[in-house]
């Protein structure tokens, strides 16, 4: 009886250790598409948070930097021709997104990039189409509304848009491609 | 024979290139001593936005005082004052090419330039009525670029 009890209570006690010992990363951390999509947003808008020094510097890396944490060390982000490129526009690899980060928190302010609610029966969601794909990772997308405002001329824009992500396993952002109507575009009196 | 004359040659030609550096030298140091205050020049101009929009501040008062008391010379070395602060200001925004930042500094360095004719043509009051078009441009960058902060002070918003 007293042997039984003491091989019950190792039993229970090695389980408990085993579970303990699982470490985090094997579970898949319980991060949601739409969640990370949405803060993909947050700090999109952010990008015209920053403010120039006394001495005339452009002091935004810290908010650029914050946007880039959201992303993979290798991802991709692709956007649309620019008159500075004509074509999709690639950028592969922290550093060149960097880049684009840094040139769009510089060229526009005002920034309200905002994902439309609906609403049926009373009840407003904001549609995010998410899905977990069979090799790991999910992936998420939605359209919505671009609003900014240039910097230089003080002009503000709507432009109807689209996002699609793919995520990683850890939540970063692997794949980003985004598409703006310009052809829709409507200047804000 | 011929080893000497290579030899000759070459000390020829080391003594000409040292002669010649000798002769670059001075102009070297001249093109380097201009582009050093070429490039110094703008540096020192620019001093902290902060100082600049607080002598401002007190120059745009001391331009009003000036007027207000009749003192119309002093109120015209004020206003030639006022004109440069916003030369200045302008300067500050000009490499960020702000439209409505620059369009406000150079409308206020126009309102100082017509302070400064009204007071040559000894007309007090087109001096004043012009002093009083001032502030509109002053509200407008502030409106847009001035944000205060929690503990009262200013930033500078793009």
């Amino acid at each position: 009886m007293t042997k039984a009890t003491l091989l019950f209570t190792l039993i229970c006690l090695m389980g408990a250790v085993s579970d303990a010992q699982v470490p985090s990363a094997q579970k898949p951390p319980s991060v949601k598409p739409d969640e990370l999509a949405k803060e993909w947003f947050i700090r999109l808008n952010e990008l015209d948070d920053w403010y120039i020094s006394f001495e005339g510097k452009e002091e935004n890396a810290v908010v650029v930097d914050r946007f880039l944490d959201l992303y993979a060390t290798d991802a991709f982000h692709q956007v649309g021709p620019s008159e500075k490129q004509i074509g999709p526009v690639v950028l592969h690899g922290r550093a060149a997104i960097r880049t684009w980060a840094d040139a769009f928190s510089k060229r526009f302010v005002a920034l309200n990039y905002r994902v439309e609610y609906r609403t049926r029966s009373e009840q407003p969601v904001q549609p995010f189409y998410v899905t977990q794909f069979p090799w790991g990772g999910m992936g998420a997308s939605t359209q919505f509304e671009a609003i900014y405002t240039n910097r230089d001329d003080r002009r503000q824009f709507v432009v109807p848009a689209a996002v699609f992500f793919i995520f990683d396993e850890a939540g970063k952002i692997q794949q980003l491609r985004l598409y703006m109507l310009r052809d829709e575009a409507a200047e804000v009196a | 024979m011929t080893a000497n004359t290579a030899c000759s040659r070459r000390r020829r030609r080391i003594e000409r290139a040292a002669a010649q550096r000798a002769k670059v030298r001075p102009q070297a140091v001249v093109i380097i001593a201009a582009m050093w205050l070429l490039a110094a020049t703008p540096a020192a101009q620019t001093r902290p936005y902060d100082v600049l929009m607080k002598d401002v501040a007190s120059t745009v008062e001391g331009l009003r005082k000036g007027l207000n008391s009749g003192d119309l010379t002093g109120a015209a070395a004020t206003a030639g004052r006022l004109e440069r602060l916003f030369v200045e200001t302008e300067a500050f925004w000009a490499p960020f090419r702000t439209k409505d930042a620059l369009d406000a500094a150079r409308g206020a360095r126009g309102v100082a330039v017509s302070i400064a004719a009204a007071i040559k043509g000894k007309d007090a009051q087109k001096a004043k009525d012009a002093a009083a078009g001032l502030g509109r441009f002053c509200t407008a960058c502030h409106n847009s670029h001035r944000e205060q902060m929690p503990d009262k002070s200013y930033r500078i918003r793009p």
